[in-house]
């Protein structure tokens, strides 16, 4: 019999032991000859920091005594133990590997400190901490890849989560937060395996610098995001069942278009709610169903073509269809934005003035405010421009036309850079041999979208006749005055996100 | 409802896939058939982790589905065969539980599961009421017939344990079935017949896992019963290259140098093996060997061995085989005698009875001793360290034939079969 196969077992025995017995009270949950690992990565806008830690249990402890105990007296002395420290968070720091935009970067020592504490039956356990730094330049997107097999002979848990300071993470496969409480308290759920990770790939993004795919990120801020991020996983998971039923395909299509009608809600939708602006200024059903239908038609092609091309060429990368996309839709909002104002001028010197001026940005703030709290300043705009656009219903024919053909290229601007959330249940659906109930996920979901945006401008179209009224108080008359240009600055202010969207698209941040 | 039963169907298939590959037996008890190393790391190539990532899902979803705890629990005492991670075994154990909380008429899977969790908590007539329990469910299945081979082995039972093998054997021959016989037939003495066993066994070994564990028997059996340490090393070298730095096989490895006089090499297998998986029984081996060069590091091995027996100490387990030899060469004799009387209760199995004679011996009470060493050979098992007990307690008798004969036994069949034991050996024959 071999003694050491016995002897693990009886190893494993001792350990179940002490993890099972009531009495002993620092046994190691883990098993008194592991040695885990927890990297805390946190990535500023200049540099990789990295707070690592190893929990390391009694037999380890012992086995590496001789080596911390330098002058062989049985103590630690601090002195010791700070030399200890830093020559094996020196180890750790070259072993570990972070490469940014596929470039290595190497980790230097910044603090590290060793303590040993109580274990079970009188023995010691210890606790390395290391805060590391490698410097990165994520001023810009990028792509940091990260991997950890320092001391990793034995067995053990591996833990790394990753947090952004002034950046915003994209695709981090990490949790922010440690679940073990950074190796002080190791979960006991029997349905959760120890972690085993060892290495993160994310991407970071310049923070703020986002727009309509922050969607997939999960640090959006604000209730309403966090819900539909929820939603989303519930989506993912319903639609991903192998096998689909009637009941499961329907839930599949509400959820679907639900998730479509919160992403048009949410943060980034500039587009869209200019859209909306302009069907309240309209103000006709025809026109609501113009845009739902153009996002609707415009989302859904856009996915499939997308699908299509990633099915069908390996080499095909869809971020940077998404970026044309991106410069095509900016192209068509400054496009509008344009148009406004050509037609804002032309009145305006042909002395048109305007019949009612009204100030009523704040009521309109409270009508539409909760759909986009965290929209930024050039979404504020859009208020002022309904402030603005309740205004003399001059409808002219070449009025009329110009306004549905820009309806139209705000609702093809709305809907052509597809979700990314849209695209991978398509392909999700695909390759589970279910394209045409993908496809009709990706109609459903740009029926969401439209939907969404229909009602918004339904809303505007009620309101409407509501502020014109208050608009007729003659204690407004100044305010009259001020809305009298507003028309310009609403026209200059869509021209200028339509500018900005390009230029970011162009910058390679969708 | 059907999407979910058909998803937890495909979890559960997918794990009863990896599950079925080395069923999990006494985790810690016979060497073959129950130890299964997969160090594999992702969750994608190794087909035992994502059958336990898809079956907690699926169980997160819905927790009342008693076969999926079942094969759960049996997953994770795979896993901790395989990692080397005892903290699997408390999971297995709730999951066990929970399947059989759930359901106890139908669900033999739940009490195989059971069984495989009491064998490696060397709760060996609590593995056999388990697997019994199953039996009476599920006559047909071998897992539970592997799991009641495992306990009654264990147990001393060896007739009974061979016949649940063989059953075994005919109800779904495979790897476990192959390995779990090959370590019957070699307590029968048959080592020819292990050796064939094991050689299939070899044939079936699709992973590089499954190839490295067989090589590692094969080459005990090799060094182990005059096969030589030659032999051996070819066959942990081809495991390892299977399996890079397999612990166990590294410390075999060791021992086949060390045999071979390649001392460097040795104390670099030891080493890794150490840095790894420190076992009680890896330490004292290497803590022998260092001893028998004279080396002062060996004391640091011993002190290691002491902080290890106080953790078992501490956590109110037996160290069995180990502890008392420990406790007999250079402990309290004692606490050897006390040991070995633990172990027996829990283990009245062959090896253990050897360590009993040794305890006794220790305390100079021969007669007694010899009683124990002949119990150590009522199987037909005859290894070189049972030999060489045997023999240095026949010439404390002055039974200097028979101790001659055993002694020479020993060193022919297996040179280095402990470190000291084989110096002390040599020295004895020559005043014979």
């Amino acid at each position: 019999m071999s003694k050491v196969t016995r002897s693990f077992c009886l190893l494993v025995l001792v350990i179940l032991a002490i993890g099972g017995s009531a009495s002993p009270a620092h046994a190691h949950p883990l098993g008194n000859a592991t040695v885990n690992h927890y990297d805390g990565l946190v990535l500023t806008r200049d540099a990789v920091i990295d707070n690592a830690v190893s929990d390391i249990a009694e037999i380890p402890t012992f086995q590496r005594r001789s080596t911390v105990d330098s002058d062989r007296d049985g103590t630690i002395s601090p002195a010791e133990a700070s030399k200890y420290a830093e020559r094996r968070c020196a180890d750790m720091a070259k072993t570990l590997e972070l490469t940014v935009n596929g470039r290595k970067s190497d980790f230097v020592v910044e603090r590290s400190g060793y303590q040993e504490q109580p274990g079970s039956a009188g023995l010691p356990v210890s606790r390395l901490e290391c805060r590391l730094s490698a410097k990165a330049d994520l001023s810009a997107a990028a792509a940091v890849k990260f991997r950890n097999d320092w001391d990793d002979d034995g067995i053990g848990w591996h833990e790394i989560t990753a947090v952004a300071e002034d950046l915003a993470l994209v695709n981090s496969p990490l949790p922010a937060e440690s679940i073990s409480d950074e190796l002080r308290q190791y979960p006991s759920d029997l349905l959760a395996s120890p972690l085993a990770v060892r290495e993160g790939t994310m991407q970071t993004r310049p923070e703020g610098d986002s727009t309509y795919s922050r969607v997939d990120d999960l640090p959006v801020a604000g209730f309403a995001a966090r819900k539909l991020n929820a939603l989303s996983r519930e989506f993912n998971e319903t639609v991903g069942q192998r096998d689909l039923t009637i009941g499961v395909g329907l839930l599949g299509l509400l959820l679907s278009i639900s998730l479509g009608a919160g992403h048009a809600m949410l943060p980034g939708h500039g587009k869209t709610i200019m859209a909306a602006y302009l069907v309240g200024r309209r103000g006709s059903l025809r026109d609501v169903l113009a845009v739902g239908v153009t996002v609707t038609i415009t989302h859904t092609a856009g996915v499939l073509l997308l699908g299509v091309a990633i099915t069908t060429t390996a080499a095909f990368a869809p971020a940077s269809a998404e970026r044309y996309l991106g410069i095509v839709s900016g192209l068509i909002v400054a496009g509008v934005g344009l148009a406004l104002l050509v037609e804002a001028v032309r009145r305006r010197s042909s002395g048109r003035l305007l019949g009612h001026g009204h100030h009523h940005g704040h009521s309109h703030d409270h009508d539409h405010g909760h759909e986009h709290v965290h929209e930024d300043g050039h979404e504020h705009g859009d208020d002022h421009d309904h402030s603005s656009a309740v205004q003399p219903h001059s409808h002219g024919p070449s009025d009329r036309a110009f306004s549905r053909r820009g309806l139209i290229g705000l609702g093809v601007a709305g809907g052509l850079v597809p979700s990314p959330s849209a695209l991978l249940v398509l392909l999700a659906a695909a390759a589970l041999g279910r394209t045409a109930f993908g496809v009709l996920l990706v109609l459903g979901y740009g029926l969401g979208m439209a939907g969404a945006l229909s009602v918004a401008g339904l809303l505007l179209v009620k309101l409407r006749g509501r502020l014109e009224r208050l608009a007729d108080n003659p204690r407004l008359a100044k305010a009259q005055r001020l809305v009298a240009v507003l028309p310009v600055l609403t026209a200059l202010l869509v021209l200028l996100v339509g500018t900005l969207l390009t230029v970011r698209a162009v910058g390679g941040a969708v | 409802m059907t999407k979910i039963r058909t998803g937890l169907a495909a979890g559960g298939t997918v794990l009863a896939l990896a599950v079925g590959v080395t069923v999990a037996g006494a985790v810690t008890g016979p060497p073959r058939g129950n130890q299964d190393p997969v160090t594999t790391r992702g969750p994608d190539q190794d087909p035992l982790l994502r059958g336990i990532a898809i079956a907690q899902e699926s169980l997160r979803k819905n927790p009342a589905n008693y076969k999926l705890w079942a094969e759960l629990a049996l997953g994770y005492v795979r896993q901790a065969t395989s990692t080397n991670d005892p903290s699997f075994y408390a999971k297995a154990e709730g999951a066990a539980q929970r399947s059989l909380e759930l359901d106890t008429k139908n669900n033999f899977l739940g009490y195989a599961a059971l069984a495989a969790v009491r064998n490696g908590r060397h709760d060996f007539r609590g593995a056999l009421r388990a697997a019994d329990s199953g039996l009476k469910i599920a006559s047909f299945n071998a897992t539970l017939y592997g799991a009641r081979g495992d306990a009654l082995t264990q147990l001393g039972r060896y007739a009974e344990a061979t016949a649940a093998i063989e059953r075994m054997n005919q109800l779904q021959p495979g790897l476990p079935a192959f390995t779990r016989a090959s370590y019957v037939l070699e307590l029968r003495g048959d080592v020819a017949g292990a050796r064939a066993a094991l050689e299939r066994s070899l044939e079936l070994a699709a992973s590089p896992a499954d190839k490295a564990f067989v090589q590692q028997f094969l080459g005990e059996l090799a060094i182990r019963y005059g096969g030589g340490a030659q032999k051996a090393l070819e066959h942990y070298d081809a495991g390892l290259k299977a399996q890079p730095g397999y612990p166990p096989l590294l410390a075999a490895r060791g021992k086949a140098n060390a045999a071979l006089g390649r001392i460097e090499a040795a104390k670099a297998d030891y080493t890794r093996a150490g840095a790894a998986l420190p076992t009680p029984g890896l330490v004292l081996e290497y803590a022998n060997f260092l001893e028998s060069l004279r080396d002062p590091a060996a004391a640091a091995q011993y002190e290691l061995f002491g902080v290890q027996a106080k953790l078992y100490e501490a956590a109110g387990v037996a160290l069995e085989v180990e502890g008392t030899l420990f406790e007999a060469e250079r402990g309290d004799p004692k606490k050897a005698l006390e040991l070995a009387a633990e172990g027996w209760r829990i283990r009245p199995f062959v090896e253990m009875a050897d360590a009993y004679a040794w305890a006794f011996y220790a305390n100079r009470r021969y007669a007694e001793a010899l009683v124990w060493s002949k119990r150590a050979f009522v199987s037909g098992w005859r290894p070189a360290l049972a030999l060489y007990h045997r023999g240095m307690i026949q010439n404390a008798l002055g039974d200097k034939r028979a101790a001659r004969a055993d002694l020479s036994a020993a060193l022919k069949q297996d040179p280095m079969f402990d470190a000291l034991g084989a110096q002390r050996a040599a020295q004895v024959l020559q005043t014979l």
